[in-house]
């Protein structure tokens, strides 16, 4: 009866969603300024067209930092500092090998791993060129974290983001490591694992149906579409990388500075991602 | 049956039976053994006794493995009508090879596969949308959750839910409902959920797309779509009402406020239905697709194109406008129901080529003496009766060809209205008569703990199919006595 009980579970996580949905309001951020710093890299225009791109879609000024930054991560980080006093995002260009494989363990820099784990501002962190920022910038692909308040907030940025004319893609799940734990251990026992993954989709229907029911809202007033799934058993982090390399769109993700298993989550998905990352101090 | 029996019967029973047809097959190689003779097939009914036993026991042997699930029913299906189609060459009811035979039997019934691809596709974009589950939560917000207005609503839009996506993910939705809210406002769930289970068998009598034997039987017989709210609607209604009527009072222990009103209220009114709908696009997308498909049915007959031509552009429009994965939802068509299907015909069509199925007829129509009414009646209980036991579709797939045999000899038209009601009331009266019986106390019994057994269960299905089966048949025969079935006249 696996299959029927996936169908009734999948059900009943929605009614679930529905009937226990925690208000939520989302409070859309208001942005000042968006504060460039350049690292004198071959990755400098991208990330100046991105970050025009992104002042203009917010409204706000952009600040441009030179010369470039030097090689004292803890130096940078107080420039960071400094310079992103008001209400600003800061954008940093950061370096991406061709071949992710090798490089994936080395590609961020220190300056930007100390500023994830210090700077309470949002961070976007460029990587790749864009063919269309701005339409990139307006379809952004959300990564759910279990914590509320960590989901309102890349809700709210993501909202912010798509403006009138956008749309989101959210996602929540669960860390592969995890998965695959749990995998190993239902190894012979594929109902029990068949039950253990409807489960989880049917927990994460409930967990996020209170932010799902108050953006759809939002997105009937301000004109931008959304699209949820939970992923069950399948990982959160490659899912939302999929979306955002199919198409060209930004991540956008909350994390806790100091708490492991977020900033872990966030931190795979910069370095595994071609695309822009939009980070969000929880 | 002991549970070695039936594992040892479900593990080489069907080998063997295939292994003895494949040998006698081998053995006759070069031209049929028993009869018949080599050269072109005879007419139908021309083949002796001995196949049309032998076709007859692969039949109900089918029919056995169905009903006591010793493997699954599209095995026992395919199974049999491997069987079949290599004793009707074996005694030369097919052609060489026998294939053409085959292609031509299930050739006849596209329009019945059709018709099922394109709602399933679209009926599971549909479902997933959410759009029912939020119409779904807004009546409920409406009850204010109190007890009584909740069960009238859940037997309400079980029967509305059934009508537009078939039984099946309308009860889902309905019982997965009711057991979400009876679990928040601390309800018994037991009422809601049986009342969910009897409705849904009368939504599959609101409209030609309800249900699949009403799509079975209409696409045989061609009845159309607009004579369905003439003659069947009404009924539908009716039979919903008894079902409900009598579960509010059998389960009128259970269904009684308790609590603070106020406070019930105030916790309904915080249900939120936007947070059902993952995708607004969709949602709408979805509805729009929904309403042109029925109008679609409504009106093909006038536009002179088959209800399998609008199901199929309803499916393919679903998954080119609602932004649902193509792969994902072709995935999720009941591929096993459909295989079922193919094997049910391949083994009719066989057992038709004896001509047991004109003598079976010939033989209903004797002890009907006669008459017309006699033999609805007959008919109605007969199917009413089986329907409980058997699973509805081979039932109404078997009485398909006698009743179309009957056609030379009288009237079928009420007797295909017959078998559209019937075999879908029928499954009321026992827990495994109908699939919204089986996934509804399937759910009770996973996520509340709850079993209800034969014995409950046949106390309040069987008394509400009693019920339903003489107010039923009384309106058939009214129906025929006052010559109110639609083409009658004609």
């Amino acid at each position: 009866m696996s299959e029927d009980n996936k169908e009734v579970d999948a059900s009943l996580g929605l009614f679930e969603a529905a009937l226990r949905a925690q208000k939520t309001t989302l409070e859309l951020p208001r942005v000042e300024e968006v504060v460039l710093f350049l690292d004198g890299s071959d990755q400098d225009p991208t990330a100046g067209v991105l970050a025009r791109a992104l002042a203009d879609r917010l409204g706000a000024r952009l600040g441009i930092h030179e010369p470039p930054l030097g090689d004292d991560a803890a130096a940078n980080v107080d420039r960071f500092r400094a310079a992103a006093a008001g209400a600003a995002v800061l954008v940093l260009p950061v370096p991406f090998g061709e071949d992710i494989g090798d490089l994936k363990s080395e590609s961020l820099s220190s300056s930007v791993d100390l500023a994830l784990a210090e700077l309470d501002r949002p961070l976007l962190l460029v990587r790749q060129a864009l063919a269309e920022p701005e339409r990139s910038l307006a379809r952004p692909v959300c990564l759910l974290d279990w914590h509320e308040d960590l989901q309102g907030a890349a809700a709210s940025w993501s909202a912010l983001l798509a403006g009138r004319d956008g749309e989101i893609s959210l996602r929540i799940g669960h860390d592969p490591e995890l998965i695959a734990e749990v995998r190993a251990i239902f190894d012979d026992h594929a109902d029990d694992l068949a039950t253990f993954e409807s489960m989880l989709q049917r927990a994460e229907s409930r967990v996020a149906g209170g932010l799902v029911a108050a953006l759809q809202r939002l997105g009937e007033e301000r004109g931008f579409a959304i699209d949820f799934a939970g992923l069950g058993g399948t990982d959160l982090v490659g899912a939302v990388l999929a979306l955002t390399q199919a198409r060209d769109r930004i991540a956008v993700a909350a994390h806790r500075r100091h708490e492991s298993s977020s900033a872990s989550r966030v931190r795979d998905l910069i370095l595994r991602s071609r695309g822009p990352v939009l980070v969000i101090p929880g | 049956m002991p549970p070695r029996a039936r594992a040892g019967l479900r593990r080489f029973g069907p080998i063997l039976l295939f292994g003895a047809a494949t040998l006698l097959l081998i053995l006759s190689a070069g031209g049929p053994v028993f009869g018949g003779g080599p050269g072109p097939a005879p007419e139908s009914g021309d083949h002796g006794v001995l196949p049309m036993v032998l076709l007859g026991l692969i039949m109900v042997a089918t029919y056995v493995a169905i009903a006591f699930e010793l493997v699954h029913k599209t095995l026992a299906a395919m199974t049999g009508a491997c069987a079949a189609v290599i004793t009707a060459m074996l005694f030369g009811l097919y052609e060489t090879r026998g294939f053409e035979k085959v292609h031509e039997t299930i050739g006849h019934d596209l329009g019945v596969l059709g018709v099922l691809l394109g709602t399933s596709i679209l009926v599971e974009i549909a479902g997933h949308s959410g759009l029912f589950h939020f119409i779904s939560v807004k009546i409920v917000k409406k009850t204010g959750g109190h007890p009584i207005r909740l069960f009238w609503a859940m037997a309400a839009l079980t029967v509305v839910f059934c009508s537009f996506l078939t039984i099946a993910p309308g009860t889902l939705i309905m019982v997965t409902l009711a057991l979400a809210v009876t679990r928040e406002l601390d309800y018994d769930p037991k009422p809601y959920v049986i009342v969910v289970a009897l409705c849904a068998n009368s939504g599959a009598l609101v409209t030609f797309a309800s249900g699949i034997c009403t799509m079975m039987v209409g696409q045989k017989a061609g009845l159309a779509y607009l004579d369905f709210f003439r003659v069947t609607t009404p009924l539908a209604l009716i039979t919903a009402l008894i079902a409900a009527f009598m579960v509010r009072f059998l389960y009128r222990a259970s269904l009684v406020a308790t609590g603070d009103a106020a406070a019930r209220a105030a916790r309904v009114a915080g249900f939120d239905e936007w947070a059902l709908v993952h995708d607004r696009r969709v949602f709408w997308r979805a509805a729009i697709i929904l309403v042109l498909t029925t109008i679609g049915f409504a009106t093909a007959q006038t536009m002179d194109v088959g209800l399998d031509l609008i199901a199929m552009c309803g499916g393919v429009a679903a998954l080119l406008f609602s932004g649902f994965d193509t792969e994902k939802a072709i995935k999720t068509v009941k591929w096993p129901l459909i295989v079922f299907f193919i094997g049910l015909f391949v083994i009719i069509g066989a057992v038709q080529d004896t001509g047991l199925l004109g003598i079976l007829a010939g033989s209903i129509e004797k002890v009907s003496g006669g008459s017309e009414l006699g033999l609805l009646l007959i008919m109605g209980i007969f199917v009413l009766v089986l329907s409980g036991i058997v699973d509805n579709i081979p039932v109404a797939a078997t009485l398909i060809p006698i009743v179309s045999a009957m056609a030379a000899s009288q009237p079928v038209v009420p007797l295909w209205w017959t078998l559209v009601v019937c075999s879908n009331l029928g499954g009321n009266s026992t827990p495994v008569g109908s699939v919204a019986a089986v996934i509804a106390l399937h759910a009770l019994e996973k996520e509340r703990g709850i079993k209800i057994g034969w014995g409950e269960y046949l106390k309040v299905g069987g008394l509400v199919l009693l019920v339903q089966g003489a107010v039923a048949l009384g309106y058939l025969s009214l129906f025929k006595e006052l010559g109110l079935f639609p083409g009658m006249n004609s």
